[in-house]
């Protein structure tokens, strides 16, 4: 996935591909609106200019994504409602969605348990979770890691960690 | 020659080494480091705090490197163009191999850089004295152009992600005129989005939940028995890491520019100039990762120039190190050569010794640090989130910067699923203000008006060489390119 | 016998210890927040007087770096932070500015003056090239060449902008203001001939002055600077300049106004030792920055006065959001 690049023009649309286009578009035009608002079309030199130079280039780059994406649409009209279904299924999967929400559980919770026992938690049960191995060594894995985090930014670098 | 001191040597050793293992962890910075030494070595003679400080500037650059090979997350901002190849290198199970050449690699761009500030040092800052706004503006451009390779699958998704970073870039009080951006009235927001918490977010956290999807697939099996590269093959690679450390040098010693650019340029003059790559670009070439490498460590020596020379910092590391000699009673300026020579030559000779150390000390361990990414993923994503957590943490002690990198991470998690690259983003925030800033000082230093822009484009000789590479840049990438070459065959 | 006086001697010290709770302060590491980045003044000035605070107070003080908004962030997070004196803020003159450029409505009327430890002079420095051979000379040839000449500036409550506001609201000159990020970035466009002249602290000049790299025109001060006596002064052309001096950016440490009265005094005292320091002050000289040394109520006149100055000028450059007046900023 990471660094994989492929020019294929003529590939299958993912699920859900032209619904995040549409997205990015709704978004670019925010962008732009906002980038209007710093100095409108005051000067050439004014803070909002070149904002709006870029949030212009947002919204062109995503028209021409949707274009693209007629293109590479291979007809079969299927409702919004089955077309969502089939890019959760895709980009959603379980796994995601339960570990997303254990990173927020752990964001939520970084304040009032503190980092260290936050994190703490955090490994072990994200560990588990995924398989990653089992009871015993997520535990030492844990410390050690916690261990280290401590030495090399509370104590050497002074971070007051939350 | 008094860096050759038992005592001095210690502690050059020391600071690379713990430079080395700063600039690997994401969030924590050579800058933020020597910041702290500045106390730390308060009460020292001020050859020994410098010697230290030099080990883990020198160390610092070079480590980012690693946690951009074996896990995407550039452990410090030079280090970003070292995962566009270094990583898809990992991932075929070459991170051995990869480290090993990246090693050689920089200590010969870190020497090529100290050469330059030894040998050329006056003329050097001369030249980089010479950059009009306008011609930072040019170099940003040509920064930007970059997301022309960057872009995936589809150019439109590279020019989004590209625009998008620019606009990230630019949220917070505009500097000249301190007026909010995409601030929506908070005073939290004023500050902007450190680039490194979006590198770390997009970079770090969303390559994380991608491998989501490959849970239980077993790791690739990383392959160690080569790890020191034959001369045979750096030889191969010599003339373009002389290439683009010469890139490194000069972009280093720009006042408004460092080796996060320098290493930029490097990776996309080695796109555009070698032919035959030992793999496509971005797929693991060897050449991606050799280009940025020796750019970000011949900056080091560019950075001083400027320093040791004017007083002017080529980089954030280097106004951390005027700092100090102001603390230590000296007085960084013109009249620092002048009158404290063997500064000059301490500084030199501390950054060959520390380059030397940064042979020893990266040629080792490079198999305990390979074995890392065969680590199941169930131990390495969270491990991965943890420190990007801590890591963003640290940089401005606030826990709202680490939601933002989370957010990053989440929404870099989609464009990565739908054929956008995060590349081109960071490339948007790096040079995005400074594209804001350079052109709206070139603009109105013509009094807003663009005749006189462009005329001076074109009179002022640096300009001119600056503007005809960007347009030969801009047509080697597009269409017209094929068409220009026919026409040029013809007529021969 | 002996032992009637151990438990004495242990009754009292234990009736010290309930009595004396608040002179204890500080028992923790303390936290400095730098409202500027790694390597510049603010942080600079930091860097040297906290290691030799550190051991009066016989604690440390962990600094960090929290820039942004010219200084807004920074504020905003120490006033958050509990007011137990544990907090110190490590700042320069911006957030004075802050109400009329509507960027936070906090400014040091919120914070107590710990230590205002020294401040800078402004000087104007022309690039080697131009005609110029002191400030009047340059004062007329923009009067003939109206927009021709750049100056390098900053965006507002830097120095090069408001010494900018200064002299165009004494000598009307029309020049183009070319903004940088900094005084620095804009005394190295100088140096290459980007903008023909700067006005900048003494600190980002000074050493160039001395290598005769650029030209010094005018100090602006009304009096002489020690060592730097030969630099014509502003107010021998222009003697309207009195009024506005003397002016330049300051720094100091400041904590929350409610933090309580015996760990204010505590700091108070720990920075008077430090600030006094022949190693700070020799620092400050080398820093070109003139030593201050002040605290409390003397401080806090000095920053109210250095408030209305400076704002005023803004409102008649036309560059304040809101007026001084509305502020309830008193006229000078």
């Amino acid at each position: 996935m990471g660094g994989l690049q492929t020019m294929d023009e003529d590939r299958k649309l993912r699920a859900g591909e032209d619904l995040f286009a549409w997205l990015m578009l709704g978004f670019s035009g925010f962008v732009l609106i906002q980038a209007y608002l710093i100095s409108g079309f005051s000067s050439v030199d004014a803070p909002g200019t070149f904002p709006m130079g870029a949030a212009a280039v947002m919204v062109a780059a995503s028209l021409s994504v949707l274009l693209k994406n007629r293109r590479l649409k291979a007809g079969q009209p299927i409702t919004f409602k089955a077309e969502l279904n089939r890019a959760a299924a895709a980009v959603l999967p379980r796994v995601f969605m339960v570990y997303c929400a254990i990173i927020v559980g752990y964001m939520l919770l970084i304040k009032p348990l503190h980092f260290f026992p936050a994190s703490f938690a955090f490994l072990l049960i994200s560990m588990v979770y995924l398989k990653g191995t089992g009871w015993f060594r997520s535990l030492m894995i844990a410390t050690v890691m916690l261990g280290s985090i401590y030495i090399v930014f509370q104590y050497f670098f002074r971070v007051v960690l939350p | 020659m008094a860096w050759l001191d038992p005592s001095l040597l210690l502690l050059t050793a020391a600071g690379t080494l713990a430079g080395i293992y700063v600039g690997a962890i994401p969030g924590l910075s050579v800058t933020m480091a020597v910041s702290i030494l500045i106390s730390f070595t308060f009460s020292w003679d001020v050859n020994d705090a410098l010697a230290l400080m030099v080990g883990v500037y020198c160390g610092g650059v070079y480590g980012g490197s690693r946690t951009a090979i074996l896990l995407n997350i550039p452990g410090a901002p030079a280090a970003i163009a070292t995962a566009f190849d270094g990583f898809p290198l990992a991932q075929r199970g070459e991170a051995g191999r990869a480290i090993g050449v990246s090693t050689v690699i920089s200590v010969m761009g870190g020497f090529i850089g100290v050469a330059a500030l030894a040998l050329a040092a006056p003329a050097v800052a001369e030249f980089a004295l010479k950059f009009a706004p306008r011609d930072y503006l040019l170099l940003a451009i040509m920064g930007l152009l970059l997301v022309g390779s960057l872009s995936g699958e589809s150019m439109a998704k590279g020019v989004f992600a590209g625009a998008f970073g620019v606009i990230l870039g630019l949220v917070g009080m505009d500097p000249l005129t301190a007026e909010g951006r995409f601030t929506f009235g908070t005073v939290a927001l004023l500050g902007g989005v450190h680039f490194v918490i979006a590198m770390i977010g997009f970079f770090g956290v969303s390559e994380a939940l991608v491998q989501l999807h490959q849970i239980g697939v077993k790791p690739i099996k990383q392959d160690v028995s080569r790890i020191l590269p034959s001369w045979s093959v750096i030889a191969k690679y010599i003339p373009l890491s002389i290439r683009t450390s010469i890139i490194g040098v000069f972009i280093g010693a720009l006042p408004g520019t460092g080796g996060d650019i320098a290493a930029l340029l490097a990776y996309d003059h080695a796109k555009r100039t070698v032919k035959n790559p030992s793999r496509p670009f971005g797929t693991g070439a060897y050449e991606g990762l050799i280009a940025p490498e020796s750019a970000n460590n011949a900056a080091i020596g560019g950075a001083y120039v400027p320093m040791l020379t004017l007083g002017i910092p080529g980089d954030a590391v280097t106004a951390v190190f005027i700092g100090a000699l102001f603390i230590h009673g000296l007085k960084p300026g013109p009249m620092l050569m002048i009158e404290t020579p063997h500064l000059f030559w301490f500084t030199v000779g501390n950054l060959v010794l520390a380059n030397i150390f940064l042979l020893i000390f990266g040629l080792t361990g490079i198999r305990i640090f390979a074995k890392m990414v065969e680590l199941p993923k169930g131990i390495l994503v969270p491990a991965i989130i943890v420190l990007s957590v801590v890591g963003t943490y640290a940089i401005k002690n606030s826990l709202m910067d680490v939601y933002w990198m989370l957010g990053f991470g989440i929404f870099g998690y989609f464009l990565k699923m739908y054929g956008y690259q995060v590349g081109p983003i960071i490339l948007g925030v790096i040079l995005g203000p400074l594209m804001d800033e350079s052109y709206r000082q070139a603009i109105i230093s013509c009094r807003n008006d663009f005749g006189i822009f462009m005329l001076d484009l074109v009179t002022n000789p640096l300009s001119l060489v600056l503007t005809v590479a960007v347009i030969f840049m801009m047509i080697n990438q597009t269409r017209l390119w094929p068409f220009f070459l026919r026409i040029f065959r013809r007529r021969t | 016998m002996k032992r009637g006086l151990l438990l004495l001697v242990a009754l009292l010290c234990g009736l010290f210890l309930v009595s004396a709770q608040a002179a204890d302060y500080p028992d923790k590491d303390l936290q400095g927040v730098i409202m500027w980045g790694a390597g510049g003044a603010t942080d600079n000035v930091t860097r040297a007087i906290t290691p030799l605070v550190e051991p009066i107070l016989g604690k440390q003080i962990v600094l960090i770096n929290k820039p942004g908004g010219t200084g807004a962030i920074s504020t905003q997070y120490v006033y958050s932070n509990p007011s137990d004196g544990y907090t110190l803020l490590f700042g320069a003159e911006n957030p004075q500015v802050h109400r009329i450029l509507e960027l936070s409505d906090m400014d040091y009327k919120d914070f107590y003056p710990i230590n205002i430890l020294g401040r800078g002079v402004g000087v104007i420095v022309a690039n080697n090239d131009t005609p110029w051979n002191s400030f009047k000379e340059l004062v007329e040839d923009a009067q003939k060449r109206p927009g021709e000449i750049k100056m390098g500036s900053t965006g507002p409550g830097g120095l090069p902008y408001t010494v900018g506001a200064m002299t165009k609201s004494i000598t009307n000159m029309d020049v183009t203001y070319v903004p940088f990020q900094g005084e620095g970035p804009g005394v190295t466009a100088l140096l290459g001939g980007h903008v023909d002249f700067i006005p900048a602290g003494i600190t980002a000049v000074r050493e160039h002055i001395r290598a005769g790299r650029v030209k010094a025109l005018a100090m602006v001060s009304a009096e002489p600077v020690p060592g730097l006596e030969d630099i014509p002064l502003i107010t021998a052309d222009f003697p309207e300049f009195e009024k506005y001096l003397p002016w330049g950016p300051f720094y100091g440490v400041w904590v929350k106004r409610d933090v309580p009265d015996d760990a204010k005094q505590v700091l108070v005292n720990a920075f008077k030792q430090g600030a006094a320091d022949p190693k700070f002050q020799d620092f400050l000289k080398d820093f070109g920055t003139v030593s201050m040394n002040i605290s409390g109520d003397e401080a806090d006149a000095f920053l109210k006065k250095w408030q209305s100055v400076t704002c005023w000028m803004y409102e008649y450059a036309g560059a304040t959001k809101v007026s001084p007046e509305k502020l309830g900023i008193p006229k000078p």
